[in-house]
């Protein structure tokens, strides 16, 4: 079974698509805790056992929370994250995620997936994509093929109702990056004409925006100063997350949080937060200009701006985007489903499954690909490390183009093609992909030339090929970083170590759940209160060790009653 | 591809309906497996992008005929693009077609047609609304200040109600004529715009200030229009735009382009300017490492200047090398004397850092030495001998005042008497008497003497040039190529005999046009008094720029590495006497800082 994911940032989801005498339709698949998006945190618990999604939320502002999230901002990068006493990369994390949705899909159709789409910010470099690659196969998933987020969401979009649809513009802001495409369809072709983005920018900063701005005034006394600094910003990240929804229906919200007992509270104001936000929206122009720039559209002449990602859900970032474009944004698709649901239909079309028969998506390469080279500079020097772009950003894949280079030192017997992505002159500002090391025949300066040709397939995998004419060798490279090499050689070592994680079990994931809160709120509180909340767990906790599920039911209910009253009026 | 060819690839008739195009591409895109088939893929792209070209030329050939990269950008109104497209009926280029967003400009040059056009579209509007009067001298404009509706807010810095005044296009234009059609009056020659006056530059910021506000709330398609606009203009006026310059890259993200591959020119060339000027701005506070170097390098030198006392060496290689490297046109802030004197390697630091990257220039500056400030003293005769006491007959006495005579007239003319000289600059005048004197005891023919007396007055009018420097030190030394031109008929041991000893062989004959424009400047300067005793003057050295040195190359012919030794007087007699000739011409015909400083030391 081919499935559909949406690896987020802030959440992740599931979907897959499902044929029907009318044609099909893609659907989501609900996590264990009946909802359709699966927070994208993962915690360890204290007993060595993994928790995946909202649980895992819930114990990220705890004591010995050892819960991360917002790691797919570290894909493609080799930081580790120390969680408990194990230290996890953000593709095994995220292998994780995935393994919780694989699960998810088992469960709900009782046959274990084996294959994904995945989809990744169109703005994802190569590392990035590689690193979300390995992130599938350490779930035991075959990744049959990664597709831009923005073009995901414009095929759930655009099959909404099958019309034509002159170029419109897909505004992608989600937690943590931000993406633009350009996209038409027209019969049944769905062209992607332009992808920008800027994959450091997401939801996730407006929260920082709104903590940064209240934390001297909420905390006079110092306070947070006092606890463990990882904790802090998780206090404050999740108290930002909750000011940042209510300041989407009010002109002001509360900024609270409770820490150790003592409540710490302030009010937020919608001009103070766009105030603050002010430097981000500015950062949401540059991406528009320059797709539209690359894709030679006019503005005016878009059909429809399109809103993906729940960072759109902000009223100052939909103000922004009706003053970028002088018109108000479409916001028909779900922000938080379109991208998994177009996922979903792109394994339909990989499938071949009735009704998607007449469906072809063509994308493009949103980097400049190209090689170093050095050249001699006017004043006689020689200037190295200079990028010379094969393929242009934004050429419809697959591509293959090539260029010709040729030796510079005289007698030079091997030519070193180092590989590049990236927009920068000068190779430093650049990704580095890979080399390749060709021997050439000992000639004066400029006599040997070389043809590099590069091939761009639709996955985004790069092969490059370099032929000397002179000799007639031929060299072919399959673009694998350092990284990549060493990540093939343990991947199964590291799929095993994943797999011998101990998981709770699906079934529990509820209880979990409320477990996980009920730890939460005991830390939160003091005196009489902590001790409610504790005798309370305790006694659910016996609950669960007898086994019956009647007096489990009426355990959790009288627990989850309590903790529910809590959270909605705190005892101060 | 051509169109024909499109249609085969496409497998439908040549069509003007845009439908079916997509609808064949469709059929087409949809019978093949683009990644087994990816040149295919190309070319069938290639064939749609082709037949839909020619598809719209077939819809409005006009327009495309006529296609004005800048029509309909013109003002930019509050109301934003929906207003715009009301007032302005002539619709927007099709889009697709449209290349104005890759129009950046070239760095500088002529104003471009384009950018005419955004300010001409403006103009009809300009009467009717506001009544905003046509542009204005400088001078009016500074007293019409009080007048005019729309300079005083920003003089006084009330943008806010300024905006109500005066709509954005009126300030883009407003700006447009600051920086670029309101010139003062400015010296020929003079190459770049002058900047900006204070209550300029007050109301260009103030303008600009608009301007960018306008951009910032405006949509994307206005923001890229301001953005090209304004990088073009800032470019185009470059220096005067330069107050104006942070404030719009910050707006518009022009750094966050720098080093990129598609960094359009204007902003490439306005980012290398905007580095500049910081790197101007933070080495001129004194807490700067290189502040000293910088004041160093800066400070006016005069000839005999040295080097500062206090100045690092290393600090100095540093900025010279980071300047040339990251601000090349910073460099003409350095006096060019002190980089000189700076420039000279220094022991071991030859072939090391920047001046071995120096040395691979075509041809690398030379450092000019004077070999022979002195050959001789025109002291007064006495000074070795005191001369016989001869009696003289009257008829001998009338002889000599005759050679005396007759030499005055061949060096200055007939105008000029020994009576005349005694008036005019007795100790010449004692000179030549004495130096008859001279002659006559040691027995030398009329022509040794006044060979004699030429060779001391050609010396004072030289070393006095030295001395005066500015024309007079240029026609001297015009006089003296001349001379050694004339030397070197002769032979070149003739030549550098008169260069090192600054005797003339008497077998050297100088043509007539030579001694009558060396008569007129001989009584140019007895008149103006510059022909007293010379005074002693310290050896010098100069810079002679790779520039110079090519061009003597060239008037030569002489190989390279034999020009330099020539100059640093070795090689071949013929050789130095032929470079310090081209060298001169060279020199005089050139405007180089140094050109004085090379003059003097010749």
């Amino acid at each position: 079974m081919l499935i559909g994911i949406d690896l987020g940032t802030t959440n992740s989801a599931v979907a897959l698509w499902q044929n029907s005498e009318n044609g099909g339709e893609a659907v989501l698949v609900p996590n264990a805790l009946g909802g359709l998006l699966t927070p994208s945190a993962v915690s360890v618990l204290p007993d060595g056992n993994t928790l995946v999604g909202a649980a895992a939320l819930e114990r990220m502002a705890m004591k010995d929370g050892a819960t991360a999230t917002s790691f797919k901002r570290l894909m493609g990068t080799d930081r580790k994250l120390k969680l408990g006493r194990k230290e996890f990369s953000a593709e095994e994390l995220s292998a994780l995620v995935l393994m919780s949705l694989r699960d998810d899909v088992t469960a709900h159709t009782g046959t274990c997936p084996t294959e994904a789409v995945i989809t990744v910010p169109a703005y994802f470099n190569d590392r990035q994509r590689k690193a979300t690659r390995r992130a599938g196969e350490l779930a035991g998933l075959t990744v049959r093929r990664l597709i831009n987020e923005p073009t995901a969401a414009a095929l759930a979009f655009g099959l909404q109702d099958k019309e034509e649809r002159e170029p419109f513009l897909v505004f992608d802001l989600g937690g943590g990056t931000f993406d633009v495409s350009i996209v038409e369809m027209f019969e049944g072709i769905v062209e992607v004409r332009a992808s920008a983005g800027d994959n450091r920018l997401g939801g996730d900063d407006f929260n920082s925006a709104i903590a940064t701005a209240v934390r001297g005034r909420l905390d006079p006394d110092g306070l947070l100063g006092k606890i463990d600094e990882r904790r802090t910003e998780a206090l404050l990240l999740q108290a930002a997350e909750r000011t940042k929804r209510a300041l989407s229906d009010a002109q002001e919200a509360e900024f609270a949080l409770t820490v150790d007992g003592t409540r710490l509270s302030t009010t937020v104001t919608a001009s103070e937060f766009e105030a603050q936000a002010e430097g981000l929206i500015k950062r949401l122009r540059d991406p528009v200009v320059r797709a539209l720039r690359d894709s030679q559209i006019d503005a005016a002449s878009l059909s429809e701006v399109v809103l993906v990602g729940g960072a759109t859900r902000m009223p100052l970032v939909r103000k922004a985007i009706t003053r970028l474009f002088g018109r108000f944004p479409n916001s028909t698709i779900h922000p938080d489903h379109a991208v998994a649901l177009g996922a979903a239909i792109q394994g339909g079309l990989i499938a071949r499954d009735g009704g998607l028969e007449e469906i072809r998506i063509t994308d493009v390469c949103p980097f400049t690909l190209g090689i170093e080279t050095a050249e001699h500079s006017t004043r006689g020097t020689v200037q190295e490390g200079l990028f010379s772009p094969i393929i242009e950003r934004n050429t419809p894949v697959p591509v293959s183009r090539s260029g010709v280079y040729s030796t510079m030192g005289e007698k030079q017997k091997q030519i070193t093609v180092r590989i590049y992505q990236g927009e920068a002159r000068e190779v430093s500002g650049n990704v580095f992909l890979g080399e390749l090391k060709v021997p050439v025949p000992p000639r004066p300066a400029g006599e040997v030339a070389i043809d590099v040709r590069f091939s761009y397939d639709s996955s985004g995998l790069l092969e490059v090929d370099v032929e000397v004419p002179l000799t007639g060798t031929k060299h072919n490279l399959m673009i694998i970083d350092e990284e990549d090499r060493k990540a093939a050689k343990d991947l199964d070592a590291r799929r095993k170590a994943l797999a011998a994680l101990k998981h709770h079990p699906r079934e529990e994931a509820t209880n979990q759940m409320l477990l996980a809160r009920a730890e939460r709120c005991y830390e939160e509180f003091l005196g009489d209160v902590r001790a409610v909340v504790g005798d309370r767990t305790s006694q659910f906790v016996a609950a669960l060790d007898s086994q019956d599920p009647r007096r489990i039911a009426d355990a959790a209910a009288d627990l989850s009653g309590l903790l529910d009253m809590l959270e909605a009026h705190p005892p101060l | 591809m051509t169109p024909s060819q499109a249609w085969t690839v496409l497998k439908i008739a040549k069509t003007p309906d845009v439908a079916a195009i997509r609808r064949a591409y469709a059929e087409r895109l949809k019978a093949m497996d683009i990644d087994r088939d990816v040149d295919g893929y190309a070319r069938l792209r290639e064939a749609r992008d082709a037949a839909l070209r020619w598809a719209r030329m077939q819809a409005k050939p006009e327009a495309e005929e006529e296609f004005d990269p800048f029509a309909g950008i013109t003002p930019l109104d509050e109301e934003g693009p929906g207003a715009e497209a009301d007032a302005h009926p002539e619709a927007a280029p099709e889009p697709e077609a449209s290349s104005w967003l890759y129009a950046a400009p070239a760095a500088s040059g002529e104003a471009d047609p384009s950018l005419t056009t955004r300010l001409s579209g403006a103009a009809p509007k300009l009467d009717v609304t506001t009544g905003f009067s046509a542009a204005q001298a400088p001078a009016q404009q500074a007293i019409a200040v009080a007048r005019d509706p729309f300079t005083r807010p920003v003089l006084l810095g009330l943008e806010a109600t300024s905006d109500a005044v005066m709509p954005a296009w009126a300030h883009e234009q407003a700006l447009y004529r600051l920086l670029l059609t309101d010139l003062p009056e400015q010296d020929d020659g003079q190459d770049d715009l002058p900047p900006l006056q204070g209550w300029e530059e007050a109301m260009a910021l103030g303008h600009l200030k608009a301007v960018l506000r306008h951009a910032e709330t405006a949509s994307v398609t206005a923001f890229d229009e301001i953005d090209n606009w304004l990088a073009r203009i800032l470019a185009d006026a470059w220096p005067r735009s330069a107050p104006l310059l942070e404030p719009a890259a910050a707006v518009f993200g022009w750094e966050s382009e720098r080093g990129q591959v598609s960094e359009r020119p204007a902003v490439a060339f306005l980012n290398a300017r905007l580095r500049g000027l910081r790197f101007r701005e933070k080495v001129q506070d004194p807490q700067h490492p290189l502040h000293k170097a910088w004041a160093e390098l800066t400070k006016p030198a005069q000839q005999g200047s040295r080097k500062g006392w206090f100045v690092k060496r290393a600090d100095v290689v540093q900025l010279l090398d980071g300047v040339r490297k990251n601000f090349p046109e910073l460099e003409h802030h350095f006096d060019p004397w002190r980089v000189a004197l700076w420039d000279k390697p220094e022991g071991d630091d030859v072939g090391t850092g920047w001046f071995s990257k120096g040395r691979l220039w075509l041809f690398g500056a030379i450092i000019l030495i004077q070999i022979l400030r002195f050959a001789f003293a025109d002291r007064a005769p006495d000074t070795s001998a005191p001369p016989p006491p001869v009696t003289l007959s009257a008829a001998e006495i009338a002889q000599d005042g005759k050679i005396i005579g007759d030499a005055i007239a061949a060096i200055f003319g007939p105008e000029i008497t020994l009576e005349g000289l005694k008036s005019l600059q007795p100790d010449l005048a004692a000179l030549f008497s004495a130096n008859r004197t001279i002659a006559r005891s040691d027995g030398s023919d009329e022509a040794a003497y006044r060979a004699k007396v030429h060779d001391l007055v050609r010396e004072r009018m030289y070393m006095t040039a030295l001395v005066e420097k500015g024309p007079l030190l240029a026609d001297v030394q015009r006089l003296r190529a001349d001379l050694y031109r004339a030397a070197r008929k002769a032979g070149a041991a003739q030549c550098m005999a008169f260069i090192r000893t600054r005797r003339l062989d008497r077998q050297v004959v100088v043509p007539d046009a030579v001694l009558s424009a060396e008569r007129k400047l001989a009584v140019r300067m007895l008149d103006a008094h510059q022909l007293g005793p010379p005074q002693r003057i310290a050896p010098g050295n100069a810079k002679v720029p790779g520039e110079l040195v090519e061009k003597v190359i060239t008037l030569t012919g002489i190989p390279d590495e034999r020009v330099r030794k020539a100059m640093n007087g070795k090689g071949s007699d013929a050789d130095q006497c032929a470079v310090t000739i081209a060298l001169i011409d060279a020199t005089l015909g050139w405007k180089g800082k140094e050109r004085e400083g090379i003059l003097s030391v010749l």
